[in-house]
């Protein structure tokens, strides 16, 4: 007991004293850049803290790669969370989405990225989703799906709002909504009106600072 | 110095956490909202089968969030990103490693579900779901009228400055203690429920086909649980919600 206590005092001393140089050093701490797409991590304090960008998980996109939600950074995002096993409801979303991005200007497709994140993580692997965005015909240059562990779905269905429930049979209800986050990874609007997507999306997107 | 302290007591108190859970058999309950699927629909069973796991004894204390912000730094109060926590992350304390004199042993309140998430990662462990969670409550069924009576003088009861310790809490049948009494508390999927609202809604807002209703109107007691989860945003912390962690390893 008694070494334990100091275990824990000493950790707690260590933790302190190395507060500071631990920050800074993140400060520093750059994702793997060899990874096509990667971009450096930024200092931690320069993502604003409303960002999904603090987000911890780790997701793998269609392609394979593993990423962090950062990759996203630098764009505004249209985005939803789906699985590709529903008959229903999510590839309304996945055309709503595609409608937003026929009517953008030409000169303004490239500027945002379309996101579809997996509630199933079972199931759609990066194999499965990569699938999906074929069927749909999602232009790979705008499209990017990502697969997440289940703590990586938690984290993200709680950050968003997206009430889900799975069901033992690996079903979904999950609650419809396409968020529009700015390119610092801030969700700026939210619609749950399928209809109203397209008109909505390209308000919204307009009114957003571009790179 | 006081942090020494603190940390040090916080240890003597909370040490017998590590091993503080509590194994629950495998095992049924009804839940108050039954869930089926329409399509594969088996109207008889309104049971929801939970398996083996392992319970948090008490809530976890201020004591034993203490040791974990002292080293989770990004967990202090005053680092906290607000998309993890609101403003009254840990309102109670007087400082990011200081706790009020006599909370130490009290369940620690003002967290959000992230922090709580994280607290039990850090332990190996997580959040229990909320079966897992009202299946604890059940107990079994050992003594359902009496509990639900005391599940609802407790909600009746105003909210009072301090919170009782999780020691002064009694055991159920399982040896689980504070379930209820003490505070609210978070579980993994708090949020798996479609509130009213949007059931109302279903056909354009709800993918897939499960459906759910009350399984007993007159589960009262159940009913504010629920709707207290409904409530609930990840990001939200109040001063009588607080939470323990589950394992599902043996």
């Amino acid at each position: 007991m008694r070494a334990r206590l100091f275990r824990v005092i000493l950790a707690g001393a260590l933790s302190l004293a190395f507060a500071s140089v631990a920050h800074s050093s993140d400060a520093g701490a750059k994702m793997d850049e060899s990874m096509p797409g990667m971009r450096a991590m930024p200092a931690a304090h320069a993502i604003p803290g409303m960002s999904l960008y603090n987000l911890h998980g780790r997701r793998t996109t269609q392609d394979g790669s593993d990423v962090p939600l950062y990759v996203l950074h630098g764009k505004p995002v249209v985005a939803a969370m789906v699985y590709t096993h529903c008959r229903d409801v999510c590839p309304l979303i996945a055309e709503c989405m595609q409608a937003v991005e026929r009517r953008l200007p030409t000169s303004e497709r490239d500027s945002v990225q379309f996101v579809l994140f997996s509630l199933d993580w079972t199931r759609d692997t990066p194999q499965q989703l990569r699938q999906f965005a074929q069927q749909h015909r999602l232009d790979p240059r705008h499209w990017t799906l990502f697969h997440g562990n289940e703590a990586a779905v938690r984290e993200l269905a709680a950050a968003l709002g997206v009430n889900f429930y799975r069901s033992a049979n690996g079903d979904y209800q999950h609650a419809i909504a396409i968020y529009i986050f700015d390119s610092a990874g801030v969700v700026r609007s939210e619609q749950d009106d399928l209809q109203r997507v397209p008109p909505w999306a390209l308000t919204q997107l307009k009114a957003l600072p571009r790179h | 110095m006081r942090f020494f302290f603190v940390l040090a007591f916080a240890l003597v108190c909370g040490g017998a956490a590590d091993s503080g859970m509590v194994r629950l058999p495998a095992g049924s309950y009804t839940p108050f909202y039954a869930r089926e699927s329409t399509r594969i629909s088996t109207p008889s069973s309104r049971t929801v089968t939970v398996g083996a796991f392992a319970l948090d004894r008490f809530p976890v204390t201020n004591a034993q969030f203490l040791v974990f912000v002292a080293s989770h730094p990004e967990w202090r109060k005053s680092r906290v990103k607000p998309i993890f926590a609101d403003a009254h992350y840990l309102a109670r304390w007087p400082g990011d490693l200081e706790l009020r004199d006599g909370d130490a042993g009290r369940p620690v309140t003002n967290v959000s579900w992230f922090a709580a998430e994280a607290y039990c990662n850090a332990q190996h462990e997580s959040l229990p779901t909320t079966d897992q969670w009202e299946y604890a409550l059940a107990d079994g069924d050992r003594a359902r009228v009496s509990l639900r009576q005391q599940i609802l003088s407790w909600y009746g009861r105003p909210n009072s400055q301090d919170l009782p310790a999780v020691q002064s809490a009694t055991a159920n049948g399982y040896g689980v203690r504070g379930l209820v009494g003490l505070v609210w508390e978070w579980t993994l999927d708090f949020n798996s429920m479609m509130s009213g609202q949007d059931l109302r809604a279903s056909g354009a807002r709800f993918c897939g086909g499960a459906s759910i209703g009350a399984a007993d109107a007159s589960d009262y007691a159940s009913f504010m649980r629920h709707a207290m989860r409904e409530s609930l945003k990840a990001a939200y912390t109040t001063s009588n919600l607080g939470f323990r962690c589950a394992s599902n390893s043996p």
